[in-house]
């Protein structure tokens, strides 16, 4: 289940409207998600929950789902 | 895939019928070219300095006698030898006259590409020049490759040549004038070639003045001229190498040597560079060397 | 031995009949053995050592690291097998070349008591297994990618020999399940591997050894040379380079598709690119994937915070990226130089590019015709610019040809015409067949679609035209002017 908040931060990264984004969702799907933007995209996740995410955790992300899941862990 | 192997098959069998077809066709312009369908009684042999130097349609008419005109780009002493064993198998007993051309690079590798025998290989079929190209050749898939195809056996050199003969195009095409300054400054850098004699071809060309000879033709040396700033480079040598064809001269009256070089030497007009005469120069020569010829064809 | 030889001409059909008439579950094996064959005759008998030897020791960590549960155990695994790894390509490759630097940098004698003597390895293909090797780990590492138990189906994997010499470095998740499907015959991959082999052929051996014998010429011997002949020269160059590589690129498709095997594509048009960037996503793709994947991307995140919005950092990670894809491109400082340049470029293209985008709207070029002509030409340069210390035979030479690039006309004449009318015609020609050929593919009618006969008429030709004009470039017969 995807969260507004993680969607409102992505969307805005990305300075695009709107986008259906849910569990299954991966970068390449996503217009003009690419590894600039991720790292951007990251970055600003960690400003806007006020965490921080190590290296190998982020890398081995493969949709948006993962991310959402892994911000809860962290979260919790 | 029967239906597969049958169109490779089919496919294979059309290649091999298009590589006969142009392989034969190059053939015969490199053969028209050379002027092997004439019966030559005057043979002319050597590199670059003959094809450019010496207008061989020209020498024909006014000998009133065919002349073949057998010259590839940077035929050494080793290649020549192969030519004319060639020539004398294919085409026996016409020859009266072999004219060879030498310089003071004759008894030199070096500056030579190593590879020109590569340029014989549409020859393969004449026993003598396949003899030549096994032992040159460089690896068996080489030579292999020439045997059963034709067309790999015409590189961009002779391809030329074929075509030109098929298109009747044997004139000297060179028309301008050799740059002397840069020729000077190149000759001050190092960079022209020098002169050496190395026994292993001075036995070539002794075998090659006694296969010419065991034929019953006569055999002139003919020093198509360069330009006189590279044999004023070393000139101690290149006096070595011009009292080698006198001596050869001396030795045998079947045997003469035309030198050439102290008449057009300085005559840098006539040359499109260094060692190369243009259209004017190969008229001017040439009818220098008619005279000569006849003059030794008269005795 | 190599895709243009009798040899191979030889080894593919029979190779291919094996491969056909054996049991299905028993193709991987006929395949396994003729590389291993294919990469034994070579001739450098402890190449296949060093294969086998990095084959079973990817294969076994692999299996280990996915067994692992604790992270600790997990790191030690992926980070031993890597520095294996690692440790066998900069032996066979480097170690000539960090002997060399070392012995100038402390003017050590012949008989340094400090360094051992050794004789020189040569590497032919380590370079790509191993980075093979590498990726497959760190993909399982990362949990992309389960690992294969077949340690057969892995070695093959690892030596499949269409792609053994010179790459594509494939990634376990596009291969490994292809080699676990059926074969079936497929009329159609026979036919385009067939065609595209002779394709890559021809521009190997009729255009790239063609250019290659003007641009040896030159970077052979620079100070002959000035002015023209030397921008003509990194320009051909520039096209030597890539029909060489993307001709054995093809050659390397065509065959796996004999197997119906679809290897990845390594180039897309690379000199239509239209900035440096895009240039890497169309170049020897399956490497700059790796860079980007293994090196890059881990580097960007971890950097992320240097720099306004972790630009720094980006460009940083750019440098490091490029540095090393210059280091393994081989053991010369001219390698080196090369992959900084287009380290370089890219980093400060980071800095650049909002400002690029903020100029193009204001001159309103955004978008046109005319602004994607002038950075495709603008990429292009900039990419021959780098080509010079790529080819260069020292970086004195490339320094000198930096600096003369535009002295003057030069010797041009000679250049062009130093092996003859009949040669220069003969590349120009077969330059435009290429681009016609080209033009033709992208108007986007596919093959069948023509006649029978003109599509046989098209492959006879093509033999023909290889058989006629094919250049043996050892054996080169240099034109020189007797």
């Amino acid at each position: 289940m995807v969260s507004e908040k993680l969607k409102g931060v992505i969307l805005r990264e990305l300075d695009l409207e709107d986008f259906d984004m849910v569990d299954s969702t991966t970068a390449s799907m996503v217009p003009g998600w690419d590894s600039l933007k991720h790292v951007r995209i990251i970055m600003a996740i960690e400003e806007a929950y006020d965490l921080r995410f190590r290296t190998l955790e982020v890398i081995r992300l493969k949709s948006v789902g993962e991310l959402q899941a892994l911000i809860d862990k962290k979260t919790a | 895939m029967a239906r597969f192997l049958l169109k490779l098959l089919l496919f294979s069998a059309l290649i091999l019928g298009v590589d006969r077809l142009a392989g034969t066709l190059l053939k015969h312009g490199l053969d028209r070219y050379f002027g092997f369908d004439r019966n030559a009684a005057v043979l002319l042999v050597g590199h670059s300095h003959t094809m450019l130097g010496i207008d061989a349609e020209l020498l024909q008419r006014s000998l009133g006698m065919p002349v073949a005109k057998y010259a590839v780009n940077g035929a050494n002493v080793f290649d020549r030898q192969a030519m004319l064993r060639h020539y004398f198998s294919d085409y026996p007993g016409k020859v009266k006259l072999v004219v060879y051309d030498v310089d003071d690079h004759t008894f030199t590798g070096d500056g030579l590409s190593s590879n020109s025998y590569r340029l014989f290989y549409p020859y393969i079929g004449n026993a003598d020049m396949n003899g030549y190209l096994q032992a040159n050749a460089g690896s068996w898939s080489e030579y292999f490759s020439r045997r059963v195809l034709l067309s790999p056996r015409f590189n961009a050199a002779v391809l030329n040549l074929s075509l030109r003969g098929l298109l009747g195009l044997f004139d000297n095409f060179k028309t301008g004038s050799v740059d002397i300054p840069s020729l000077e400054k190149d000759i001050l850098a190092g960079r022209r070639p020098g002169i050496l004699i190395d026994p292993e071809y001075v036995n070539a060309m002794e075998e090659t003045i006694q296969l010419v000879r065991s034929r019953g033709a006569r055999l002139v040396f003919c020093y198509i001229p360069s330009v006189d700033l590279l044999s004023r480079m070393d000139p101690a040598r290149h006096t070595q190498v011009v009292d080698m064809f006198q001596r050869y001269d001396r030795n045998d009256e079947g045997v003469e040597f035309y030198n050439y070089q102290e008449i057009f030497g300085s005559r840098y007009e006539l040359f499109s560079d260094a060692i190369h005469l243009n259209r004017e120069g190969q008229q001017i020569f040439t009818a220098q060397l008619k005279m000569d010829l006849q003059h030794t064809l008269s005795r | 031995m190599t895709f243009n030889s009798l040899a191979f001409f030889l080894f593919l059909p029979a190779v291919w009949l094996a491969f056909y008439a054996a049991a299905d579950r028993w193709r991987w094996l006929v395949l396994l053995l003729a590389s291993y064959a294919f990469y034994a005759a070579l001739g450098v008998p402890y190449l296949l050592g060093v294969l086998l030897g990095v084959t079973a020791i990817t294969y076994g960590c692999g299996l280990m690291l996915a067994r692992a549960g604790e992270e600790t155990k997990r790191k030690r695994i992926f980070w031993g097998s890597v520095g294996v790894n690692l440790s066998v390509l900069v032996g066979m490759k480097y170690l000539p070349f960090l002997e060399e630097n070392l012995k100038r940098l402390f003017h050590l004698g012949q008989k340094s008591p400090l360094l051992p003597v050794h004789p020189v390895l040569v590497g032919i293909g380590v370079s790509y297994f191993v980075l093979q090797a590498i990726s497959y780990l760190a993909d399982i590492y990362l949990e992309t990618q389960e690992p294969e138990t077949h340690v057969g189906r892995f070695a093959l994997y690892m030596a499949f020999f269409p792609k053994l010499l010179q790459g594509p470095i494939e990634r376990a998740g596009d291969l490994l399940p292809q080699l676990k499907q059926t074969y079936r015959f497929d009329y159609d991959n026979m036919r385009s591997g067939l065609l595209l082999f002779a394709w890559g052929l021809v521009k190997k051996v009729v255009i790239a050894d063609r250019l290659a014998l003007y641009v040896n010429a030159v970077y052979g011997d620079v100070h002959a040379w000035s002015g023209l002949p030397l921008l003509l020269a990194t320009y051909f160059y520039a096209l030597q380079i890539y029909f060489d590589f993307s001709g054995y690129t093809d050659m390397a498709l065509g065959v796996g598709r004999l197997f119906n095997l679809r290897l990845t594509q390594n180039f897309k048009s690379p000199y239509l690119a239209t900035s440096v960037a895009d240039f890497w996503r169309r170049w020897h793709i399956s490497f700059s994937r790796w860079i980007l994947d293994y090196i890059f991307k881990p580097l960007q995140m971890i950097w992320r915070n240097w720099g306004t919005k972790g630009t720094a950092g980006m460009a940083m990670a750019l440098l490091v990226t490029f540095l090393a894809s210059g280091v393994w491109h081989g053991a010369r400082w001219g390698y080196v130089v090369w992959g900084v340049t287009h380290g370089i470029y890219l980093a400060v293209s980071v800095y650049w590019n909002p400002h690029q985008k903020k100029l193009h709207k204001v001159l309103r070029l955004e978008k046109t015709g005319v602004l994607r002509v002038w950075q495709m030409v603008v990429t292009f340069h900039l990419i021959c610019f780098s080509w010079i210390f790529f080819r260069a035979e020292s970086l004195s030479d490339a320094l000198y040809v930096m600096n003369n690039l535009f002295t003057g006309l030069g010797n041009y004449r000679g250049f062009l015409f130093q092996h003859g009318t009949t040669e220069l015609a003969a590349l120009l020609m077969g330059l435009s067949i290429i681009f016609a050929v080209r033009l033709l593919w992208t108007s986007g009618r596919e093959m069948p679609d023509y006649p029978g006969w003109l599509r046989w008429a098209g492959y006879v030709s093509l033999v023909e035209w290889l058989l006629l004009f094919n250049i043996d470039i050892q054996r080169a017969f240099l034109y020189f002017q007797f």
